[in-house]
């Protein structure tokens, strides 16, 4: 009885072996038989349908060959550019697709997971993928042509809006956008003109789980819209730190009063809710080192919401522009 | 008696075989792209579309193989580790491997500074070779402190924990020198993920575990003995020292290998040997054998969930195996 399930078992697993090897070995050649490029791998929906012509981009990966006119792009973070070039994409990450200034065109787009989920990227059936982050590059570009921005590598926003137009061929747009939002970041400059002093400094910080940060220039939260279209200064210390090049700094409590500036514009961030914390500055605000800073006690100390300064495409530029003269020019001196 | 032992133990490989089997082609089937059997069957024997090619054989089969290897490595580890201390509750992790490899991939990300030029394909493999030589430098440094003219089980585990500890400290401070991306990107690591595997990663570890696990089975009949006690084990004429040497730098590699690949998963190094003896008895031939398939199975079967339960996101597989974990720990300790 024993030996009999022994061999039993044996021969079934064996068997089952044997069909497997037998199937993979008649699969490999059938591939090599097969006239499309069995493993090069694009999806069935590839450019080739709908245009036969493709540009090469550079990027930090290499040149990448992309679609002339991508139909289905896909991106993690950089959303709200393509929407503001007039491109929808079919995927995006749940954080771009919480962005509030978009929230009317989004209809329809899909989330692709954080971290990427290939599968759902593949089930999209891209054309074209635009990311900021190289996790899984090698398996997305599989599925189609891929790529990768980092952060803030393309010097500055309006640099980072050109290599995405670049990409999809919608250069004259991005210029176009470029202009006008000059032109509003000068009428701006007039508007509130009457309202600040020669020398005043305008600070940028975030107090995200009770740690506060001071930004720069060019790392979001309206710091472009406040140092580059707005042309304030931000106070001594931070100017230096951007000189050098660093873009954001954690301030310990003692060292805040040294960073602070003569108009302060605060946002709050609670990393459990992913959002703004109101409760967190009002405890904040009272503590003793806060409420000797001399723009706390000028009341020139302005709470924005983390949702509206967090990012940075041509929709939030646009409003943080408008939020942030309202801000100033309410103070009347 | 034995015979029937004998039957028992034919059986239940044959019957992990066959759970791993089942969940391999249950979890090839499952993903956010639902294909359907007969879809899957024409994609393995060559003939579905790219798309399904892709999906199976580049994203869904690495991961898969890579758990299966991983988790078999970590269970023997761990048996390994439980023997030679002579302690049910020991595991690599425990003892600061897990956390060694840790900083060693930290220390990476940290000093290439998580740019993304260029680091790609080195990163593949200087990414597991740092892992790896993590956690080998860790086993030296718990070896070399816990030597005192040999080195008991006790001292070994007293040392590992102390390291872990400190090595855990030093990651955290290494953590918060790195910026956003890196720090993401180790977080990413250090939770235990094997979303990043491809057929390089199973290629660096197939020899580790094809090789070492083997080994280890031939080197049972010491385990055995070993098991029995320092003092014993020297009067029945084992080098007790050189084979414990030996077996650690065995247990080590292993764990280094899929910790390297897999990202940092404990308890499963502790949890499989656990069940496995408790199946099969402590007889090392019988008792490594069992705990790698449990492993395989366990990290496949967490692969799995964890690719499936908050699609299309995912849960590091190092949370699912602690999550599956610690109840069959409250049960043990309840039982106790």
């Amino acid at each position: 009885m024993k030996l009999n399930k022994k061999r039993l078992l044996l021969n079934l697993f064996l068997f089952g072996l044997m069909v497997i090897m037998a199937a993979c070995s008649s699969g490999a050649a059938e591939n090599s038989q097969q006239e499309s490029p069995g493993n090069e791998q694009k999806t069935e929906q590839t450019a080739e349908e709908t245009a036969s012509e493709t540009r090469v981009i550079e990027t930090v990966k290499g040149d990448v060959e992309v679609p002339a006119n991508p139909q289905r792009i896909i991106t993690d973070l950089y959303l709200a550019d393509f929407i503001a070039l007039g491109v929808k994409p079919v995927g995006a990450n749940e954080w771009a697709l919480r962005n509030p200034f978009i929230q009317e065109q989004i209809d329809g787009i899909e989330d692709i997971g954080a971290p990427i989920s290939v599968e759902k990227v593949l089930q999209l059936q891209p054309d074209l993928i635009v990311v900021q982050s190289d996790e899984n590059y090698e398996k997305l570009s599989q599925i189609a042509p891929t790529v990768v921005i980092p952060y803030a590598s393309e010097g500055d926003f309006y640099g980072e809006l050109r290599k995405i137009a670049e990409i999809i061929g919608k250069e004259k747009e991005a210029e176009d956008w470029i202009a006008s939002f000059e032109e509003k970041a000068a009428q701006a400059r007039k508007q509130i003109e009457p309202h600040i002093e020669e020398g005043e400094t305008f600070g940028i910080y975030e107090i995200a789980d009770e740690k506060v940060y001071i930004f720069g220039d060019n790392w979001g939260r309206g710091g472009h819209v406040l140092y580059r279209a707005l042309k304030l200064n931000p106070p001594a210390m931070m100017q230096e730190l951007i000189s050098q090049g660093t873009q954001w700094k954690e301030l310990s409590l003692e060292a805040l009063p040294e960073y602070a500036a003569d108009h302060m514009f605060i946002t709050t961030y609670n990393s459990q809710s992913k959002g703004p914390d109101q409760e967190l500055f009002k405890k904040m605000k009272s503590s003793a080192v806060w409420s000797n800073l001399e723009a706390i006690k000028n009341d020139q100390v302005y709470l924005m919401n983390f949702l509206h300064m967090y990012y940075a495409d041509p929709f939030s530029l646009e409003e943080q522009l408008d939020l942030m003269v309202e801000k100033i020019i309410g103070v009347e001196k | 008696m034995m015979e029937e032992r004998r039957l028992r133990f034919k059986t239940q490989i044959a019957v992990f075989i066959a759970l791993i089997i089942a969940t391999f082609f249950v979890s090839l089937n499952t993903g956010v792209i639902q294909l359907s059997p007969a879809e899957t069957i024409r994609t393995l024997l060559g003939k579905g579309t790219d798309a399904n090619h892709l999906l199976l054989f580049e994203f869904r089969m690495p991961r898969m193989v890579l758990s299966i290897l991983a988790g078999a490595a970590l269970a023997v580890s761990g048996a390994i580790f439980q023997t030679i201390t002579r302690n049910e509750l020991a595991d690599p992790g425990i003892i600061g491997i897990n956390v060694g490899a840790s900083v060693a991939i930290v220390s990476f990300i940290f000093l290439t500074g998580g740019t993304v030029e260029s680091l790609t394909l080195t990163s593949k493999v200087l990414l597991p070779l740092a892992a790896f030589a993590g956690a080998m430098t860790t086993a030296l440094l718990i070896y070399m402190f816990a030597w005192n003219r040999g080195v008991s089980p006790l001292r070994l585990v007293l040392v590992g924990v102390a390291l872990n500890a400190i090595l855990s400290a030093l990651l955290i401070v290494i953590q918060l020198q790195m910026e956003a991306n890196s720090f993401m990107k180790a977080l990413v690591w250090l939770s235990g993920s094997i979303w990043a595997a491809n057929w390089d990663y199973v290629t660096i570890t197939v020899p580790a575990v094809f090789l070492i696990i083997p080994f280890v089975i031939y080197k049972s009949r010491y385990l055995n003995v070993l098991h029995l006690g320092d003092q014993l084990s020297t009067g029945l004429g084992l080098h007790v020292e050189r084979e414990r040497q030996i077996l650690i730098i065995l247990a080590v590699a292993l764990a280094g290998s899929a910790v390297a690949v897999s990202g940092n998963i404990t308890f499963l190094g502790l949890i499989a040997p656990h069940i496995a003896r408790k199946l099969i008895g402590p007889q090392h031939e019988r008792f490594m054998l069992i705990s790698a398939l449990i492993g395989a199975l366990f990290l496949l079967l967490a692969d799995l969930i964890g690719r499936v339960i908050i699609m299309p996101s995912e849960l590091p597989v190092g949370l699912v195996v602690a999550c599956l974990g610690a109840p069959y720990f409250l049960y043990l300790l309840m039982k106790s």
